[in-house]
């Protein structure tokens, strides 16, 4: 007898709630206007579908700011800065060491890299020191393939120096 | 869906233009003489070089990710060649890659 009264207040209470969210909505509101970052190295995800307000990222192409509803695109990063602009406006900075950022249709950003870090777990000491071992090597007369990744890491660490003064 | 690195001539398997082409050295980013082909030593390259800048309680973890154990061995007629470390074939063949002229 109880159970049936709840099924009746349940039933007189529908009503109102579908026809509630039907006033209220309009294209404003249907619109998100986050987007969902997914940021993945091999080890860790750092973000996994996150609601995040902006995305600064180092493309091949040129920096760009990634906001929701933006163009699907495909976009090779450069060894850089990711920057990410949080819901409560705070915002968080990532060294990559490069990868590429993937711009879904639905606003969903997947952001693949191999190593990626908070800047503030970088030792600007450790920086400089490899600068000028690396700028030895290019100098010097090593290897065809000692120079050349010499001076793929000297193109990292310049980009890692630049950010974290 | 052509994805761009594929169009662009970007493959997973040969070796970094860098190791075998002299133009693209001197000019990493602008030169566009050599097509390129391994993504994938560049990326290792890089993500090494950022392990070891981080600060030494960090770097410590990391770098036990970059640690590779693997033995291979080639086997010819039936018979298993000489096992030795994936790490060490592939130093020597990039080694050799870089040797050869540049086409």
């Amino acid at each position: 007898m109880n159970s049936l009264r709840i099924a009746r207040t349940a039933l007189r209470a529908r009503p109102a709630a579908i026809k509630a969210p039907l006033q209220r909505r309009g294209y404003a509101e249907a619109v998100s206007d986050k987007i969902k970052l997914s940021l993945a190295l091999p080890h860790q995800s750092v973000y996994k579908s996150q609601d995040v307000v902006q995305v600064n990222i180092p493309a091949e192409s040129g920096e760009m700011g990634v906001l929701a509803n933006h163009v699907p695109s495909i976009e090779q990063l450069k060894p850089g800065l990711v920057e990410v602009i949080e819901e409560s406006g705070g915002s968080k900075q990532f060294f990559l060491s490069g990868g590429f950022a993937i711009v879904q249709p639905n606003s969903e950003l997947s952001i693949n890299a191999v190593e990626g870090f908070p800047l503030e777990d970088f030792s600007v000491e450790s920086v400089r020191s490899q600068i000028s071992e690396a700028q030895k090597i290019v100098g010097g007369s090593g290897s065809e393939q000692d120079i050349a990744e010499a001076k793929i890491e000297l193109e990292v660490l310049e980009s890692l120096q630049a950010v974290l003064k | 869906m052509a994805f761009a690195w594929k169009a662009s001539g970007l493959t997973y398997v040969l070796p970094h233009p860098y190791l075998t082409c002299p133009q693209l050295m001197a000019s990493p980013r602008t030169d566009k003489t050599c097509k390129l082909n391994s993504y994938n030593k560049y990326l290792s390259v890089a993500a090494r070089v950022v392990r070891r800048s981080l600060k030494d309680d960090k770097r410590l973890a990391a770098e036990r990710r970059g640690e590779m154990d693997l033995k291979m061995a080639t086997w010819k007629n039936g018979k298993q060649g000489e096992a030795q470390n994936v790490k060490d074939a592939n130093a020597a063949s990039m080694a050799a890659a870089a040797g050869a002229p540049a086409s």
